[in-house]
């Protein structure tokens, strides 16, 4: 909705400009620059810098363009004599207390407050007193603090306040002697607080991983996307030589807006691990020795060729990560595929396979992060959302904060700083019957009625609750309606029932469903046909082994492409499967001792980071990343790997042109044809270990998380170490 | 003078004038009552509101806004409107507000009680100075009992169908929660840290709803007006500045104190009150309107009369009417460096220009004082001072640079003696 245009006069030119906005919105917008600090797009407004004061006609004082509406006729002198002098008034109080250590400042060259004394700074200080400096405080392992170069914008603490919904800082002292801090001796722990360093005009909040390692006009941007969750964020690698530095947000108003979570944005660190394989090893004589690269490709398509007779076909078993990209989850499938070889699966993290026949052609959101936004019900099954994908909770913070009813049905609680209506807090066993009777309290005045031996099997259950009946009531109601199912029920095992339910609750209450899935390319993983009930494009196919399967039995051969037994859900079974299987083969950007014991072949990966892909994200985004690093002399990339194995296997060679182009047709056929499945599955897994009550810890998501030394200082990571002892 | 005590303190020499007993022997809380008797609905409302229109009250909190004009500002909706007084007196040299506290609360809770039902805001709330904990608060708290007691305040006043609760706030003390959104900050329990404006509190207030912030003496002066009529308000002080004002009188005077009188009396006459200067010396300067306002010398100061126009036109203001009288042989530039320490530990700190600029203010005068300074740490002060003026949220800005400005335009050749003679006085 476009507000009626008025006419508005910018130093001496008329332009038409919607009205209800503040002048400094309209002047970004026609390219017209306004010196600022405390303003910032994303937060509210205070006003507080003076570094935006315009002269506006009529008016005896300069005005900040971030508190000023336009109005119509309004006359703005944004460089006239009386603006120059109120902006440079504020620029020379802002400096009298600055330090003069821009050279050794790590903003120094990216630095706001820098840039603006150039321009709007005096020459000479006309300050000789002496300055004012403060002492620094600890906000925990991923921020430093250089508190004399605040200038108390106070943008950190509005992040704080508005985006992250808790209020880490805040101002404390009056006058001269005020000072951002955190609650006495606490420190920064929500999982986006990173993001303050970004909104930071000035030196005063920094990245503490990144601290005086480089300096930033030495370093190259490259876009890339985040391997580490389903959301897809966009950022963009600082990387100087061939080693990352840092890692900062890349505006997308659809995913992650200006925002990267502190996963996102410190967890490369975790490719610089001790423990990183760069050379292929290869078991002679019992032993596992460095060798060529040629040796281990010899040795592994030897292993494959003389496997691939029709006997020992289901000897085989293949574990891929699903944060692997695109082109190689192609390639991987393809290959053992190609060989006969049907026992390849993603998702070891899931325990019910049941459903597999119930699956969709690939896991999918029905709307786009941001739409979650304008949602205005929204029911959240099983999900830890802020550990699962802070971005999707922040998404949803924004929804509620704007009015949205968000409802949950969790097997556990964990804190949320948004308004909740319901939590129903069902635990474990109850977490499906809980959504049913939702669907049970949905179904009794819905538009579409479910057939009718679904509606016997709700006949079944017992009443539903007040809590049933208001929730169904909220997803009914709003036209805006969205179910999001977590990581939990993934784990669950009644996840197919689970899913099922959903499916028919967003049929009754013609709601929007999003399912979050794990790693960063689970919805790759089933076009690609890493997966055992089908093939490459959603094609059914002779059914294999699934991952809980594959980790259950010995085989004669067990590859593992990008995960560690410490991935897996049910690692201890994999670590049996590993120690009896003849043969074990890892594709690894690590090396670990269990793995240096048992594997037989490893070959060193490159990390998402390192090298070219694309992920699609939870929303049926189809994402590049760009950035190629050599590691080490004649490391093949993963995808020359992958080739050159296909090629030693005596296999015809896969095309991978267009791949992308072709998955993103399929995408989209696939989403315009697709109906709600209206089918519970027919057997319910009865016994299965409790394995969904083991939540996906926010820092040991995957191989490079855990190694992160700045993520594994976090209050969230040692609360978790000490859960687990 | 006829016109003496006639309003806030008309009733403070009886004993134990607080009492809401004596209040109404005296005639008090009749008006409320008639009010409530007669029928309080809209028409009733707005008479009240034209009532304050017409005797040309202006706010006694400093800036002097017609009170009846803020009051119809307020939004004629259903939703939850507020009324604050605003008793954080703070301004240096000001103390009449107190006094009311202390002599006469009764006459400001009714005074509230009728704004309050003219506005239909049926809250209010009293903010009352931190530093008044000891000898106001418990006075106020009493009175604030005593008129419940009487079913003066509450839900369905005697019956009227017409609602008012009356809470008393005591702040913490900070000068900057005078600014009235910032005194709205601290109420809501937040640091008071002013807001920018617009939007105007009687759009979003108190908790984002309709608000109306008036002075102590504003809202005591109400019940009068409604008694006595607006003619009898307008006979008293000018055309422009009808009325009465209390002028708190200190410095070097013989009789320092609140003083009640017309406004428009000549400054002359006001002295005269006060006991003339102390020890007969000459008058060498007057800040008029507390601490804030620019400082007039002597021979201007004579001619002035005590209103707003007359004051505004000698280049400083009325403010709150407390008149802080300097003698000759006063050292004005360590008077004004006392004063820019003021401004210098009061200020809230969130804008840049008060929170790095008075500090650079009361430094460069300290460095004068100290026998450090040179001629051009003057133009210096006063270009830092400009650069204030003007330029932050809220008029505190303005408040610490007038001074600086002032003190330097009228006695320049005193700071220029004191730089040339290594910090020694002219006065000395």
């Amino acid at each position: 909705m476009s507000e009626p245009k008025i006419t508005i006069t910018i130093d001496d030119q008329e332009y038409k400009v919607n009205s209800g906005q503040m002048l400094i919105e309209a002047t970004d917008q026609l390219g017209i620059h306004i010196p600022r600090f405390c303003y910032h797009e994303k937060l509210s407004i205070v006003a507080n810098c003076r570094m935006c004061l315009v002269e506006i006609e009529n008016s005896t004082n300069a005005l900040p363009a971030c508190a000023t509406e336009v109005s119509e006729g309004m006359v703005v002198k944004t460089t006239s004599k009386n603006a120059e002098l109120a902006q440079q008034a504020t620029m020379e109080f802002l400096l009298i207390n600055h330090p003069l250590d821009c050279p050794i400042c790590d903003q120094g060259g990216e630095c706001e407050l820098q840039d603006l004394a150039y321009s709007h700074g005096r020459n000479e200080s006309r300050f000789e007193i002496k300055k004012r400096t403060l002492p620094d405080v600890n906000l925990g392992p991923l921020i430093s603090t250089d508190m004399t170069r605040c200038i108390l914008c106070t943008r950190c603490v509005r992040f704080g306040t508005e985006i992250a919904g808790l209020p880490e800082l805040g101002t404390i002292g009056r006058g001269e002697s005020s000072t951002i801090s955190t609650f006495i001796g606490k420190t920064v722990d929500h999982e986006l607080s990173g993001n303050m360093i970004d909104i930071c005009p000035v030196g005063a909040l920094n990245n503490k991983p990144y601290r005086y390692t480089d300096r930033t006009w030495e370093l190259d941007q490259i876009e890339s996307v985040s391997p580490h969750d389903c959301v897809g964020s966009n950022m963009f690698l600082h990387v100087k030589g061939n080693k990352i530095k840092r890692i900062v947000p890349k505006d997308n108003p659809e995913i992650n807006e200006v925002w990267i979570s502190d996963r996102d944005r410190f967890a490369f660190d975790g490719i610089y691990s001790d423990d990183r394989l760069t050379v292929p090893m290869l078991r002679k004589n019992g032993a596992l020795e460095e060798a060529t690269w040629e040796e281990a490709i010899d040795a592994f398509s030897k292993v494959l060729i003389t496997l691939q007779n029709k006997k020992s076909k289901n000897g085989v078993a293949a574990l891929i990560s699903s944060s692997t990209a695109l082109n190689e989850q192609y390639l991987y499938a393809y290959l053992m595929r190609s060989l006969g070889f049907n026992n390849i699966d993603h998702r070891i993290r899931q325990i019910d396979f049941t459903g597999d026949s119930l699956d969709p052609i690939f896991p999918n959101f029905d709307i786009r992060p941001h739409q979650i936004e304008n949602m205005k019900s929204i029911l959240i099954v099983g999900s830890d959302l802020r550990k699962e994908t802070p971005l999707i909770a922040h998404w949803v913070k924004k929804a509620a904060d704007q009015g949205a009813a968000v409802n949950f049905i969790n097997q556990e609680y964990s804190e949320y700083y948004f308004p909740i209506d319901n939590f129903i807090l069902s635990g474990q066993e109850a977490l499906a019957e809980n959504l049913a009777l939702v669907l049970k309290a949905s179904n009794d005045d819905a538009v579409n009625k479910l057939p009718s031996h679904i509606e016997d099997v709700l006949n079944a259950l017992p009443t539903p609750s007040l809590s049933h009946y208001q929730i169904a009531k909220s997803l009914a109601n709003h036209e805006q309606s969205f179910l999001l199912s977590g990581l939990l029920c993934h784990s669950h095992s009644k996840y197919a029932l689970i899913r099922s339910y959903l499916n028919l609750l967003s049929y009754v209450s013609n709601s929007s469903l999003g399912e979050l899935t794990h790693g960063a390319n689970a919805t790759g993983a089933y076009i690609t046909g890493c997966i055992p009930h089908r093939k490459a494009f959603g094609e059914s196919h002779e059914l294999g082994l699934n991952a809980l399967e594959i980790c259950t039995k010995n085989h004669q051969l067990i590859v593992l492409y990008g995960i560690e037994p410490e991935d897996c859900l049910y690692r201890e079974k994999l670590n049996k499967s590993i120690v009896g299987s003849q043969t074990t083969v890892q594709f690894s950007p690590f090396i670990t001792p269990f793995m240096k014991e048992n594997a037989d072949i490893m070959f060193p990966l490159k990390t998402p980071y390192e090298s070219k892909g694309a992920f699609i994200n939870a929303s049926g985004m189809i994402q590049d990343f760009n950035l190629q690093l050599d590691l080490a002399k004649d490391h093949p990339s993963n995808q020359e790997l992958l080739l050159q194995i296909i090629e030693r296997s005596k296999l015809p060679m896969p095309s991978l042109d267009n791949l992308k182009e072709k998955i993103k047709k399929f995408i989209d056929e696939t989403k315009n044809t697709r109906n709600r499945l209206l089918e519970i599955p027919e057997k319910v897994l009865k016994t299965t270990k409790n394995y969904s009550s083991v939540s996906s810890h926010l820092y040991d998501v995957d191989s490079i998380t855990r190694r992160s030394r700045p993520l594994q200082q976090t209050k969230d990571a040692l609360s978790q170490f000490n859960e687990d002892q | 003078m006829m016109h003496e005590n006639s309003i806030c303190f008309s009733n403070i020499h009886q004993p134990e004038s607080w009492k809401i007993e004596n209040y109404m022997a005296s005639g008090g809380y009749l008006q409320w009552k008639k009010i409530l008797q007669g029928q309080p609905g809209n028409k009733a409302r707005q008479k009240i509101v034209e009532i304050i229109k017409t005797s040309g009250l202006r706010g006694r909190g400093g800036a002097g806004f017609p009170t009846g004009l803020k009051w119809d500002f307020m939004p004629k909706t259903t939703e939850q409107k507020y009324l604050v007084c605003n008793s954080d007196e703070s301004e240096p040299g000001t103390c009449h507000d107190r006094e009311i506290l202390k002599l006469n609360p009764h006459a400001l809770i009714e005074g509230m009680a009728i704004a309050g039902f003219a506005m239909d805001a049926t809250v209010g709330y009293h903010y009352v100075r931190g530093e008044f904990i000891k000898d106001c608060y418990p006075i106020v708290e009493f009175a604030l009992q005593e008129a419940y007691t009487h079913n003066l305040l509450g839900k369905n006043i005697l019956g009227s169908g017409v609602n008012f609760d009356l809470y008393n706030f005591l702040g913490a003390g900070a000068y900057i929660c005078g600014e009235e959104t910032g005194l709205l900050e601290s109420l809501e329990g937040k640091q008071g840290k002013p807001r920018f404006k617009p939007p105007f509190p009687a759009n979003f207030g108190l908790y984002g709803m309709p608000t109306t912030v008036n002075n102590t003496q504003t809202l005591a002066s109400v019940p009068k007006i409604i008694e006595q009529g607006t003619e009898w308000y307008k006979s008293m002080g000018t055309d422009k500045s009808p009325g009465t004002n209390i002028f708190s009188i200190t410095g070097h005077v013989n009789k320092p104190g609140n003083y009640e009188l017309p406004l428009g009396i000549p400054f002359a006459d006001l002295l005269e009150r006060a006991g003339g200067m102390l020890d007969n010396k000459k008058l060498k300067a007057v800040i008029p309107g507390g601490l804030s306002t620019k400082v007039l010398p002597g021979d201007v100061i004579a001619d002035c009369t005590m209103d707003y126009e007359s004051l505004a036109s000698a280049g400083s203001a009325l403010g709150t009417g407390a008149v802080v009288v300097i003698a000759e042989g006063t050292c004005m530039v360590e008077l004004l460096k006392r004063s820019s320490r003021f401004y210098y530990v009061e200020n809230c700190g969130q804008c840049t220009p008060c929170r790095e600029g008075t500090g650079w203010l009361y430094r460069l005068l300290q460095k004068i004082t100290q026998g450090k300074g040179q001629e051009s740490d003057l133009t210096l002060l006063v270009d830092v001072a400009n650069r204030i003026e003007g330029n932050t949220i809220c008029a505190f800005g303005d408040a610490a640079a007038w001074p600086v400005q002032s003190f330097i335009e009228h006695y320049y050749s005193e700071f220029e003696y004191m730089i040339n003679n290594h910090g020694k006085s002219i006065a000395a």
